[in-house]
């Protein structure tokens, strides 16, 4: 087994996951255990945003028509989606994420859409973007400034005028308080405070959610508009938690925290090994663990 | 959608992985499958609820009863 490392790159799940416990991170990012099962939402997320980028990309730069553009799409996810059967998606199956891309691009028509792909400054369609941002602190091992690691799904106009960022988050359902949840999101606050640093004067976020339900696909969007001070405030919080992620890595040690985040989203992949006392180090296959090489953002640079 | 129906599907899924040019009106084929097999599952679904609704409603009597 690899000895811990430090990320290169620091992301809001990091973040989340290193306020919810820091074990969790730990294990998950220094350690780079991960669960041999995948997340099946994370799968259905991946594969959803893999064939609504294909379509946007076929409409908008390939020029296809788009009732083909949403056949490209459709294609991307088939592509994308990492099951062999249908048992082992059973929570969210392949039919009902494909007839969620249809049925959203239905209720969004590209050209109808008041949310259209922008132009970065180079010229290129603001669909799927990602950034990996320096940090004001240094790695504590390379040196080399920490980065701020984001990726959204596009870069858009809002009713022709105001530049916002857009991000499509599928749930298996959409309640009363789904919109709620994003008010304070340290995730659209990072992808503000990174596009407003490349000088876009970007609004806010747009969230569109896409509820998976097996007998229809629910659509709702909300819009944040978050000041400046906000967006500011955030950033002094990220690098104090950057700070104390440095503390948890000196130390060598991760505290457990046996609270809600062992049992929310449907319980958290190390509750077992918690459960036995095992120690990150001592994982093995045997208890459904892997130790990866690459984080999940760090395959793609 | 019936387990032939979910194979197909998923055939469909190992020939565009394998790099094959599935022709547009196979996907367009199986979008309408999948669309029919959900419109018949809600409308089962429905027919339950349907079914498991109270067949009486409190007569004038029995409200007042209760109130």
């Amino acid at each position: 087994m690899q000895p811990p490392r430090f990320p290169a790159a620091i992301t809001n799940s990091m973040v989340k996951d290193f306020h919810s416990c820091p074990f969790k991170w730990y294990t998950t990012y220094c350690n780079r255990m991960a669960p041999l099962d995948l997340s099946i939402h994370l799968a259905a997320g991946g594969a959803f945003a893999a064939g609504l980028a294909a379509a946007r990309l076929a409409f908008y730069e390939q020029a296809l028509p788009a009732p083909e553009a949403v056949l490209a799409g459709v294609r991307a996810l088939l592509a994308a989606w990492p099951f062999d059967d249908l048992r082992s998606s059973s929570r969210k199956p392949l039919p009902v994420v494909i007839l969620a891309l249809v049925d959203y691009l239905e209720q969004y028509p590209f050209g109808e859409d008041l949310l259209q792909p922008a132009f970065f400054h180079d010229g290129r369609r603001g669909i799927e973007f990602s950034f990996d941002d320096p940090l004001p602190i240094d790695h504590p091992t390379t040196g080399e400034p920490l980065l701020y690691f984001g990726r959204a799904d596009m870069l858009a106009t809002f009713s022709g005028e105001h530049l916002v960022i857009t991000d499509e988050k599928t749930t298996t359902q959409i309640g009363p308080q789904w919109a709620s949840r994003f008010t304070l999101s340290g995730q659209f606050l990072g992808y503000l405070w990174a596009i407003r640093a490349r000088d876009y004067g970007a609004l806010g976020v747009c969230v569109r959610g896409i509820g998976l339900r097996k007998d229809r696909t629910e659509i709702a969007q909300t819009i944040l508009m978050p000041s400046k001070e906000l967006v500011a405030d955030w950033y002094e919080s990220l690098l104090s938690t950057v700070k104390d992620m440095l503390a948890v890595w000196e130390r060598q040690t991760a505290r457990r925290v046996y609270a809600d985040a062992c049992s929310s989203y449907g319980g958290c992949h190390l509750q077992n090994v918690c459960y036995h006392s095992k120690a990150a180090e001592d994982l093995t296959e045997a208890d459904g663990f892997t130790q990866v090489d690459k984080l999940y953002f760090e395959r793609d640079r | 959608m019936t387990d032939d129906q979910e194979q197909g599907l998923i055939n469909l899924r190992f020939r565009i992985r394998n790099g094959e040019a599935v022709p547009d009106d196979e996907i367009r084929a199986a979008i309408d499958l999948m669309r029919e097999s959900r419109f018949a599952a809600s409308r089962r679904t429905a027919a339950r609820t349907v079914a498991k609704a109270p067949k009486h409603s409190l007569t004038a009597e029995e409200l007042e009863e209760l109130i």
